[in-house]
């Protein structure tokens, strides 16, 4: 590999990484080049953002096999200083800007120009216009950040990067949050750094981006490299294939018949929302019905609002609502809060347990009952009994596993949490059942319970709408699938037509 | 020996600190100031910490919520001022049972408007509480000052004064603890659970204690009555209703609550609503003490009842505490106060050693919370 290597090159070799005895990268390779860019993609959770914690020191030397060389030299970081003082930087996904600083102090955070502890204003400015400059970006360095638009600030961030001598330069999902316009200019300032002779790498589910930017592209599944495509001989079909072409394991359950002339329960018409104080849009036109009984799917990349979309739903959308229309059986409604929404008969099981779902100090009992709670009381008491019996009740047949309802909750594996979040809406007996990323950061074992749980309530009746990232969740246990694309409905499959090569050509198309 | 280890360790010692910390303090004041024991000396303790443990009550929901609230020392000295201008100028002084309950219904009104004021801020502006009540500190206590151009307004009638410096008869006092003590361990022994025993004991010594301290003296004071009566309601309301469970789930997680279809706004007001008719009874029985309605009454009872919540292991963070630890906190500060005055401590000093015996309880706390995970 070295052999033919040109300056300024670096190469990930043979990288394994095991996180207690769980594989997450077994030999990895690749290789960046300067002046070109290396795109790099995969599912969720096939190792993309592990590998480039190794590259960019977060896992040191020594946490992980195989070898990092720069130039054909190996090297070892022992955290992120190591590679940024070797010239690798990335940027991440969420940006990490001092709001209420200006744009020359964001740029030399790491090491401002100072005499005797004061930072020499002019000195600095000057140094981050030259930066800015030779970016071609034109944004005064004086200016505040938290004046900037997004794509601005994703611009400055990347400025950042300049403010020490650069080789590699990681930039991972950068346009999740950016408008067409800005992702233009974005692909400038990258055309422009490669031209510098910088190498990058490129991580992005958006294949549009990767075949407008990449030289070379390097597909990871299951933490494994699975296929190297450079310019000549790669299509947007066979790195879709590279990318989802692993065999479904046994953790679903077997395909069910589905009558699509079932009832309608759910009707949403024209639905639009926009942010708040902005024009931009959130919601466009989204137009679908759900059956009653159904699990509906709903995929997506990320950023395409899918979350949006069910947070409509449910009330709580942070943002205004333009046009649309909700029926349920038929009869039009708008909830304008939780506590409507729940009342019409929606339940949300939210993307992020430990951030919007559990109550990490109280028991599981207490989390269980939470929105049933209201109607357990007399007098103001609690009716102890009744509160007992039911989450008992939910707790048995949902398999629960916990030593007492009594246990804290944060003491609970991640599976078991996910059950008691989904035995409290069950407990509140919604007509339709919202779920967002319902097996996040759970294992396999509790994953396929939780799918034949899913079958199990629909097969009795209720009716489920599925939000997630994984392919083959969405493709195994949907009766019908919408996708989405920023923001509005890219498509709608029926049952035959569901597979992962056409959701993710209508995803990204 | 393994077993032991493995038992001893999972012991919550955190909530034994304040417990142990305050029988130390109490058998050291008792063996060493023979004035500390008597039952005047007890009765008085008792009536001293009780306007610090009402206010702590309603700190401890408020704290649990992960707010704060700053102003309710000069709140009590406006709703004091307020009572006895109304006592003194009204002339409702002269004009018995109905010219108090008229005084005292101003005072009142005044403190639940200022924690109704709050609340809206709070909950509906979404303002924090830290500021809204720091606003309300200064304001409070200036405009106390200007309605009484800074004197104290008194004296006050007797009736308008029995929150303050009432007593229940020795012979009412023995019947009402001696039912209270036997309903209470019929309940425990009825309903069982988990350390049944070590409750009903509790229960058992802590009327004996009282039994003996108050008949021994003049029976009960009425701001102790008072004091018990918030404090089991308070306990009431957070452990046994819905609105109690609305409070920690709003504390732990406040997004959460708000999907599981809590009103998180109403539940905040309401809190701070139910602060001010606390401060309110404080006031009363505050300015029945000294007989006045003094503008500068009630100066750092905020820190006070934040410290006997924090004391008690609550958390600041919010969703996490017991108002059971907010009495014992309150019972050891005052505790603390009263033993070190009996044993000729200077006043500055003993804010010295206050301050710092807060500082070490809860430091205790955290290390052993750090433990426990």
């Amino acid at each position: 590999m070295t052999a033919n290597s040109e300056a300024s090159t670096v190469e990930l070799v043979h990288i394994s990484k095991y996180f207690s005895g769980v594989r997450a990268l077994e030999d990895v390779s690749l290789q960046a080049s300067a002046g070109k860019c290396l795109g790099l993609v995969g599912e969720n959770g096939a190792g993309k953002s592990t590998l480039m914690k190794i590259l960019s020191g977060v896992w040191p030397a020594g946490s992980f096999q195989g070898e990092i060389r720069i130039n054909g030299v190996s090297k070892e970081f022992v955290g992120p200083k190591n590679a940024l003082d070797a010239g690798i930087s990335i940027i991440h996904q969420e940006l990490s800007l001092f709001e209420e600083l200006s744009i020359a102090e964001n740029i030399f955070m790491r090491d401002l120009p100072s005499r005797h502890g004061v930072v020499s204003r002019a000195a600095l400015d000057e140094q981050a216009a030259k930066i800015l400059e030779r970016l071609q970006v034109t944004l005064d360095p004086q200016e505040y950040v938290r004046n900037l638009s997004v794509g601005e600030k994703q611009l400055v961030e990347i400025a950042r990067a300049f403010s020490k001598p650069l080789k590699v330069l990681i930039l991972d999902e950068p346009t999740s949050a950016l408008t067409d316009q800005e992702i233009l200019s974005l692909y400038r300032l990258v055309d422009e750094i490669k031209r510098q002779g910088v190498a990058c790498i490129y991580i992005s589910h958006k294949l549009d981006e990767i075949e407008r930017l990449c030289e070379q592209v390097t597909v990871l599944r299951d933490g494994q490299t699975v296929a190297h495509f450079s310019s000549v001989e790669r299509t947007t079909e066979n790195i879709i294939e590279a990318m989802v072409g692993r065999k479904i394991e046994n953790v679903f359950p077997p395909k069910r018949p589905f009558d699509p002339n079932r009832k309608t329960l759910l009707e949403v018409r024209n639905l639009s929302f926009k942010q708040k104080h902005s024009t931009q849009s959130l919601l466009k036109n989204v137009s679908f019905d759900v059956k009653e009984g159904e699990i509906f799917g709903i995929s997506g990349l990320m950023g395409s609002r899918r979350t949006e979309l069910l947070l409509a739903l449910f009330g709580s959308l942070q943002g205004e609502r333009i046009s649309g229309e909700i029926f349920l059986e038929g009869k039009p409604i708008s909830p304008s809060s939780p506590e409507e929404a729940i009342q019409c008969g929606f339940g949300l099981v939210t993307e992020d347990r430990k951030v919007s779902g559990l109550l990490l100090d109280r028991s599981v009992k207490e989390n269980l009952s939470l929105p049933i709670l209201r109607h357990l009381s007399k007098f103001l008491k609690i009716k102890e009994k009744q509160e007992v019996d039911l989450v008992e009740y939910y707790s048995k047949i949902l398999r629960i596993k916990t030593p007492s309802l009594d246990t804290l909750i944060r003491n609970l594996s991640g599976g078991n949490q996910q059950k008691v979040i989904i035995g409290r809406w069950l407990s509140s007996k919604p007509k339709i059942l919202l779920l967002d990323e319902p097996t996040r950061g759970i294992d396999v074992m509790a994953k396929a319970e939780i799918y034949f749980l899913m079958r199990e309530l629909v097969d009795q009746g209720l009716t489920l709408i599925l939000v997630s990232s994984e392919l083959p969740e969405v493709v195994s246990l949907s009766d019908r699938v919408l996708i989405m694309r920023a923001g509005s409905v890219a498509g709608i499959l029926d049952r035959d037509q569901i597979s992962q090569k056409q959701i993710m050509e209508k995803a990204v198309a | 020996m393994l077993k032991l280890q493995t038992s001893l360790s999972s012991i919550n010692w955190s909530r034994w600190v304040p417990i142990i910390t305050l029988l130390i303090l109490a058998v050291g004041f008792s063996l060493t100031e023979e004035a500390f024991r008597s039952d005047q000396n007890l009765t008085n303790l008792a009536r001293q910490i009780s306007v610090n443990c009402i206010l702590a009550c309603g700190m401890t929901m408020i704290i649990l919520i992960g707010s704060i609230d700053l102003s309710i020392g000069s709140v009590l000295a406006l709703g004091a001022v307020v009572g006895a201008l109304l006592q003194q100028r009204m002339g409702f002084m002269n004009s018995g049972v109905l010219g108090a309950l008229a005084s005292a219904a101003g005072a009142f009104s005044v403190c639940v408007l200022i924690g109704s004021f709050t609340g809206f801020m709070v909950s509906r502006f979404k303002i924090p509480s830290f500021v809204v009540t720091l606003g309300l500190l200064v304001m409070a206590r200036g405009a106390a000052l200007i309605l009484t151009d800074g004197s104290r307004i008194g004296p006050l009638s007797d009736s308008y004064r029995w929150l303050g410096t009432g007593f229940l008869s020795k012979e009412y006092s023995l019947f009402l603890i001696l039912f209270l003590a036997v309903s209470l361990v019929a309940h425990g022994v009825w309903k069982g659970g988990r350390g049944k025993w070590l409750r009903i004991l509790t229960i058992i010594l802590i009327s004996g204690l009282s039994l003996s301290v108050f008949y021994g003296y003049q029976g009960i004071p009425v701001p102790v009555l008072a004091m018990a009566a918030v404090f089991a309601m308070t306990y009431f309301l957070l452990e046994k209703t819905v609105f109690g469970r609305y409070i920690y789930a709003i504390g732990g997680n406040p997004e959460a609550a708000r999907l599981c279809g809590i009103r998180v706004p109403t539940v905040v007001f309401s809190i701070y609503a139910i602060m001010g008719l606390l401060i309110g009874l404080s006031a009363m029985i505050e300015s029945g003490r000294i007989d006045a309605g003094d503008p500068n009454a009630g100066n750092l009872y905020e820190l006070d009842a934040i410290a006997a919540v924090v004391i008690g292991g609550t958390s600041l963070q919010g969703g996490v505490g017991r108002v059971t630890g907010t009495i014992l906190g309150s019972i050891l500060i005052g505790t603390l106060n009263n033993g070190m005055s009996l044993m000729n401590i200077e006043t500055n000093r003993q804010m010295v050693i206050k301050g710092a015996i807060i500082i070490f309880a809860v430091w205790i706390d955290v290390v052993s919370k750090r433990k426990g995970r």
